[in-house]
């Protein structure tokens, strides 16, 4: 696999993940969200983001972990569009799964960007982390603990479970 | 290839399907207008245009197909040939191969073209021998005779005003002379000139002897350059050129078959006379430059069309155009916290240091307003682009199914948001086909059923209360009930009883069902598994409705209804807990509130309220979206009353909120198939509403089927051209209407706010003028009012120069009038447009600008300079001149719109307001003199401003004007004069 050179690390549930930085757009601190009632279970609701809607999607649950939905989320990561990523020079991993629509996920707290070579070791089975093993594309060791490296993609993409 | 030469190769493809688009077009209507000369002329010229520009870029292939079509077309023009189906359908079919090659201009050579090019060949062939020279060609001077010339070539420069030349070279000699290699000598040439034929003269020993001694050539050569420039140019002496006698030329071309009618030849410039050879005094290149007259077959029908084309435009992209939408979204939102931050508090006192800020922030708001119009405005196209294209699919289906058709288009200039012209053409592509397909006969059959052989299907688009309705209707057999209903059966879409219970129209809608089609023998042309239903939902999902209207036995109309913009929808917002939802308006109906005396009940498992008589089941939002339910008791809240297809229901909400345009932004792919939302919008302070999808919220939760009465009265209430009213009433019993397109905005306001002076109420406005509040009741002949209630509604007019309000105690509803509900008999007088019955109350239909001079208000006439608030109405029956018109009015005037004959521009007049008629004087149906006599006789009409626009410039008809009321008579299209009439006109006199 080819690793990203930098990633954006975050935090929700007490537990920290990573993503490609070439995937994220922006990140908005305190938003105000609007629920959509019906709305699969994942949609927190809808960010009112300068003229655009965003939907953002719960990271707890996508993954597959309970939960998390009630708590405020401090922070939105805003992923870049279909269109926006195809202005850019380089593309992350997957860059043409992307969408048209606007799309965020909510974390409790955005840590450290890492940019040296990490070291990135193959997730461990599904039985043992409980995460939706799609959207796992390794583990990273760091002295604090582990951070699971995400694919933002499959993040991204509706699943059945979500389609209502 | 360089930028310069790839943007330029851009324009050509850009020109060439412009005129492949009019080509195909004009070769349909050519087989119905055979000897049509304007129409001839016109597809000359396109084939001609193409030739031209293909062969500037050396794309040949396109150059020979284009020629070979311009040679027979040249002959059709001159009446030596006459077309019949299969030269159309040859035509057709090099025209496919052009748009293919100019698709891909550098992979033209991969088209096979040969086919065409033969058949097109033996078209020319056919008639060559049909034209044998008289007496044989004459012989052409000795210098000519070792050439072989092309005639069209010597024709086309001798009408550019060229002179031919032919020039004697010793190949060797001259060029080495010069210092110059072979190629570089013929490329200055060709730079100076066009190279008509090259002869050389070759000794007996071959080339290699020829070279060895002196190799002598002779050129014929087209240019501007007089001969002793041209001698300069060529660094020869004189004695090399001789320049051959016009007349030698013009006999010689009468024995060649001609391409171009000898008039445009006989009116270019001839060439010197050989006399001038003889080199005079040396003149500088730039004192005699040639003039090159215009092509002589341009003007007449070439002249307009041009015009239109030069109309000066830049294409933009529409993501460009979507980005800037969303900024001037954007600017609103902003614009609005600004208003909010800078309003002065309640007292009205000013914050120190923000003197005149609200008179900025005022200006901003509406350069914001205007900003967001404009770009929508951008965003439509006329649908006369789409309907063209229909002309070929009629005629292809008409020839594959052997039936007759033709195909009649209403409404081209009718402009469409781009997005909803693109969803369109699949819709109505199967539409027609269908059309062509189940409906329209056999000419047969026709023929023993009394109708014309001919079936005819007619696609028609017009402005309907601000929506767009599109119909596709056609003269053929009509939806069969009975034969809907067996095949329905027999296809397993309903049970057996079920289709006995249907009424005729819901057998109509069986169409739409899935899996559904009627055609006996499922055809190549429709049934292609793509059925009515996908129409349907493609329409749908463009926001629109499909309405069905059928007579067995007389045809079937298609009526689809969409809205002008897929980008802002007026809705209504309303409220559920701390939620906003926007509900359309197109699908609102009224809003009830439920009372004691009209409570929401129970019936079996549902709820019900009444409503005149009739029962509509109730869905409560709150209930639906599982939020927080309010009891009844505590707050009833409001029952929407919405219309979908031809069904009805109530929608149960807490809050009413107010109706805005709404920016309709698309929801995220994970909140699509929720079934509840359609989209989301951001509302004035930036707060998210979400857009409720109607058709969603009813699937499943409604039954389908409802008293027969109901539906038919919406059916027809659908067919019916209908204009947006506002009801109010004002303390007495009547209810009062005004169209929605008078106001400018209502306000609520404190009637201790009302100031009296000198018999006149006013109203200071925080950020504004002071305004003159009337009470209809003082000017109208109703009932006086008493007194006012603490809070009062003010309406406040649009495009009026004067700060009037209207006083309203109470808003009632916002609804449809039907224009032929409009009773102007009854009750007369000024302010009053006419009656109506409206929602079972007698309304009295405020005509807004006598009010106001009843009031002693001078609304009108506009003063000079102020043309933009002026509403125009044009009747005139060419596209053309329609177009043109419009095009140059519509920047100018407030609001221009456009009737197609007289008899249309009169029921216009009847319903809309207007400040002046510009009319056509030569119209079907009602002419302009004949329109300008009804206005002049009509009460309420007879003072409108009357501008004549015709192409007759004579005395005669300048007398007939006048006499009939014309109040000035204007000769087409100049804007200046135009604008300069409409002041003058309306300036008071």
């Amino acid at each position: 696999m080819s690793q990203p050179t930098q990633l954006l690390t975050f935090r929700t549930q007490g537990r920290w993940y990573a993503c490609d930085l070439l995937w994220v757009r922006e990140i908005l601190r305190q938003p105000s969200i609007t629920p959509v009632d019906q709305a699969p279970p994942i949609v927190r609701g809808l960010i009112h983001l300068r003229g655009q809607i965003l939907t953002a999607l719960d990271l707890d649950l996508r993954l597959g972990c309970a939960g998390g939905a009630e708590k405020p989320s401090a922070c939105c990561i805003v992923f870049k569009t279909s269109v926006e990523l195809g202005r850019l020079a380089q593309q992350p991993e997957s860059a043409e799964q992307a969408g048209q629509d606007l799309l965020g996920i909510l974390v409790d707290e955005i840590g450290d960007i890492l940019s040296q070579q990490e070291r990135v070791l193959p997730p461990p089975p599904e039985s043992l982390s409980g995460l939706d093993p799609a959207c796992i594309a390794g583990v990273i060791p760091r002295p604090a603990g582990l951070v699971s490296l995400l694919h933002v993609h499959a993040l991204l993409r509706p699943t059945t479970a979500t389609a209502a | 290839m360089s930028a310069d030469e790839t943007e330029m190769l851009g324009l050509f493809v850009q020109e060439a399907n412009e005129h492949l688009e009019t080509l195909e077009t004009d070769l349909v209507r050519l087989e119905t207008c055979p000897n049509d000369a304007a129409l001839l002329n016109r597809l000359f010229r396109a084939v001609h245009s193409i030739k031209g520009t293909a062969g500037f870029f050396g794309l040949t292939p396109i150059t020979d197909l284009a020629h070979l079509m311009e040679s027979v077309m040249a002959l059709l023009r001159d009446g030596r040939l006459h077309s019949d189906r299969e030269l159309i359908n040859l035509f057709l079919g090099s025209t496919d191969h052009l748009q293919v090659m100019v698709a891909a201009p550098d992979r033209a050579a991969e088209v096979d073209t040969r086919q065409a090019r033969a058949a097109l060949a033996t078209r020319l062939d056919f008639e060559a021998p049909a034209k044998p020279s008289a007496g044989g060609a004459p012989v052409l001077p000795a210098c000519l005779r070792g050439f072989s010339i092309d005639p069209e070539l010597v024709r086309s420069s001798l009408r550019h005003g060229h002179h031919l030349y032919v020039i004697e070279l010793q190949l060797t000699a001259d060029i080495e002379a010069a210092g110059q290699t072979l190629l570089d000598y013929f490329r200055d040439v060709e730079s100076l000139g066009l190279l008509i034929a090259a002869a050389t003269a070759m000794s007996e020993g071959g080339l290699s002897e020829a070279v060895a001694g002196e190799l002598q050539c002779t050129l014929l050569f087209a240019t501007a350059m007089e001969p002793d420039l041209l001698l300069s140019a060529f660094n020869l002496p004189a004695d090399r050129l001789t320049c051959p006698d016009q007349a030698v030329w013009s006999e010689w071309l009468a024995t060649q078959p001609s391409l171009v009618p000898a008039a445009s030849f006989a009116s270019s410039t001839p060439p010197p006379p050989a006399a001038e050879v003889t080199p005079q005094t040396p003149q500088p290149i730039m004192s005699t430059p040639t003039p090159v007259p215009a092509p002589a077959d341009s003007p007449a029908a070439g002249g307009p069309a041009a015009r239109v084309k030069t109309e000066e435009t830049v294409r933009i992209s529409v993501s460009l155009l979507d980005a800037l939408m969303n900024l001037a979204g954007e600017m609103v939102l902003g614009r609005n916290q600004l208003l909010r931050i800078a309003a002065p508090t309640r007292g009205g006192a000013v914050t120190p240091g923000q003197e005149g800020l609200a008179g900025i922030v005022q200006g901003i708001s509406g350069v914001t307003t205007d900003l967001q119009r404009t770009i929508m405005r951008a965003r439509l196209q006329p649908v006369g682009g789409l309907f063209g294209r229909f002309n070929r699919i009629v005629r292809d289906l008409g020839q594959k199914l052997g039936k007759e058709i033709e195909l009649e288009t209403v409404g081209n200039d009718v402009e469409l948001d781009r997005a909803l012209i693109e969803g369109l053409s699949d819709p109505l592509t199967h539409l027609i086909r269908n059309c062509a397909d189940h409906g329209i006969e056999p000419a047969a059959e026709r023929l023993r059923l009394g109708k014309p052989a001919a079936g005819k299907v007619r696609i028609s688009a017009a402005h309907l209360a601000g929506r767009v309705q599109i119909e596709v209707r056609d003269d053929g057999r009509g939806l069969n009930p009975d034969l809907l209903k067996a095949k329905a059966v027999e296809k397993g879409v309903l049970a057996a009883d079920q289709a006995a219970r249907l009424t005729v129209a819901e057998a109509w809608q069986l169409i739409f069902a899935p899996g559904f089609s009627t055609a006996a023998v499922v055809s190549d042309v429709s049934g292609r598994g793509v059925g009515m239903d996908v129409v349907k939902t493609n329409i749908e999902r463009l926001g629109g409705r499909v309405e069905i209207d059928s007579v067995l036995g007389h045809g079937t109309a298609l009526i689809i209804r969409l809205p002008l913009t897929l980008a802002i929808i007026p809705a209504l917002i309303v409220g559920c807990s701390t939620r906003r939802f926007a509900v359309p308006q197109l699908n609102l109906l009224e809003i009830v509130r439920p009372s004691a005396e009209r409570p929401i009940e129970r019936f079996g498992g549902s709820q019900v309220i009444r409503l005149r008589e009739e029962l509509l089941p109730v869905i409560n939002l709150s209930t639906l979206l599982g939020l927080p339910t309010r009891t009844a008791d505590e707050a009833p809240g409001y029952v929407l009353i919405l219309k979908l297809d031809n069904r009805r229901f109530g929608l149960q909400v807490e809050l009413v909120a107010d109706t805005e345009e709404i920016v309709v932004k698309p929801l995220g792919r994970h909140l699509q198939g929720t079934g509840f939302y359609s989209g989301a919008t951001l509302l004035g302070q930036g707060e998210i509403a979400l857009i409720l999808d109607l058709a969603g919220i009813a699937a499943g939760r409604l039954p389908s089927a409802e008293a027969s009465a109901t539906r038919a009265l919406t059916r027809e209430a659908a067919l019916i051209a209908t204009e947006r009213i506002l009801l109010f009433r004002d303390g007495s019993a009547e209810t009062f209407a005004l169209h929605i397109a008078n106001i400018g905005r209502i306000e609520k306001i404190a009637s201790s706010r009302i100031e009296r002076i000198g018999g006149h109420d006013f109203f200071r406005q925080a950020n504004g003028p002071t305004l003159r509040l009337l009470r209809i009741q003082d000017h109208l002949p109703v009932a006086p009012a008493g007194a006012l209630p603490a809070e009062v509604h003010i309406i406040v007019p649009r495009l009026i120069h004067h700060a009037v309000a209207l006083i309203a105690e109470q808003i009632l509803d916002a609804t449809d009038l039907p224009v032929d509900s409009l009773d102007t008999a009854s009750l007369r007088g000024p302010g009053v447009l006419g009656t109506a019955s409206l929602q079972n109350r007698l309304t009295v239909v405020v005509d807004l600008y006598s009010l106001l001079q009843a009031a002693g208000i001078d609304a009108k006439p506009p003063k000079v300079g102020q043309l933009s608030s002026l509403r125009v109405l044009l009747a005139e029956d060419t596209a053309f001149f329609r177009e043109a018109v419009r095009r140059s009015l519509t920047e100018v005037v407030g609001s221009l719109d456009i009737a197609e004959d007289g008899e249309a521009a009169w029921a216009r007049l009847q319903t809309g307001h207007y400040d002046v008629l510009i009319t056509d004087l030569e119209m079907p149906r009602l002419n302009g003199f004949e329109l300008t006599a009804r206005v002049r006789d009509d009460a309420r009409l007879k003072a409108l401003p009357v501008i004549a626009l015709s192409a007759r410039d004579c005395d005669d008809f300048h007398a007939k004007a006048k006499a009939a009321g014309i109040d000035h008579y204007e000769t087409k299209l100049d804007r200046e004069r135009l604008c300069r009439a409409l002041t003058q006109v309306l300036s008071p006199h």
